[in-house]
């Protein structure tokens, strides 16, 4: 349901049902329920990757979702395995294929500080105002050594305006 | 990119195709992507149809070689490092420092050396600071 401007009321004004449907009805749907994809992996088995460039995690974590010329609000939480001291985890926040914030860092950095443990990781990412449209969003990662290794992944994009 | 997908078969970690395509293909590979049924080999856009046929043919032939009664290598690089921390709790630095002021030749000191060397290895691998092992011919 589209979100439409609230019209201004004028005293005196007749107010009809069709306006009523459109301020009132439609605009309170179109908020409780705003463009949104939700992704989780929290059952089938781990990603893992040796990649040093920003690859694609993998296309379960795709959304699309047509916006109506808003921003868009991405939260990713999982859990990552580094495996040594010194190994960075980047994740990149990809809008139509393209890379969002720093292209080689990403959104998001994780230095492991001290050898191989599973460390939690959350970051979210608030869009440009994107063209009322559908847009494709993807989460792509790389480690600078090693092997990196994801589980527990839940991704969410959603139009916040 | 440009992405090739094979299936991942018995592969259990991707270190048991990875050093070898990089190895072998360089720059132009740049890692792979794992989850429960595929693999995903990522080529830089400048890689040739040859590099991608090769990439493809390399992982099948590393997937071949694996024995899946062996460790995998996180398992393998676990026990090293049990072992790194066993030993360097039962090192004997007075001994070591003993042997080498008493070492009176070229060989004598050669050995003590090797143990040095093995030490450094130990802390670094005990410092997740590195898994690689000493090469065979260093005799430790």
């Amino acid at each position: 349901m589209a979100y439409t401007t609230p019209r201004t009321w004028v005293a005196g004004e007749l107010v009809t049902a069709s306006m009523m449907n459109t301020y009132v009805r439609d605009n309170q749907i179109a908020l409780k329920d705003p463009p949104s994809a939700t992704l989780s992996n929290w059952s089938v088995a781990a990603v893992s990757t040796t990649s040093t460039s920003f690859v694609l995690i993998d296309a379960a974590f795709t959304g699309s979702i047509t916006t109506t010329g808003g921003r868009v609000l991405v939260t990713v939480t999982g859990r990552i395995l580094q495996a040594g001291t010194g190994h960075i985890a980047n994740f990149a926040v990809l809008i139509d294929g393209v890379v969002q914030g720093d292209a080689t860092e990403g959104t998001y950095r994780h230095y492991a500080e001290a050898g191989s443990a599973t460390r939690g990781i959350a970051f979210t990412f608030w869009s440009d105002v994107l063209s009322a449209a559908s847009h494709t969003f993807t989460i792509h990662w790389k480690t600078n050594t090693g092997t990196l290794t994801l589980e527990g992944l839940q991704v969410m994009y959603r139009e916040v305006s | 990119m440009q992405e090739i997908e094979i299936t991942r078969g018995v592969v259990r970690e991707l270190q048991e195709i990875d050093t070898a395509l990089r190895e072998t293909l360089g720059a132009v590979y740049t890692g792979a992507v794992m989850n429960d049924e595929t693999i995903r080999l990522i080529l830089a856009d400048t890689a040739s149809k040859t590099d991608l046929a090769q990439a493809r043919s390399l992982a099948l032939s590393e997937i071949a070689k694996i024995d899946v009664k062996a460790p995998p290598p996180s398992a393998r690089a676990r026990q090293r490092l049990e072992k790194a921390h066993t030993d360097l709790r039962g090192m004997d630095f007075a001994g070591l420092h003993g042997r080498i002021e008493a070492a009176n030749s070229v060989q004598a000191l050669r050995t003590e050396v090797r143990t040095l060397m093995r030490l450094v290895q130990q802390m670094a691998q005990a410092q997740g600071l590195t898994d690689a092992d000493l090469p065979d011919d260093t005799g430790v």
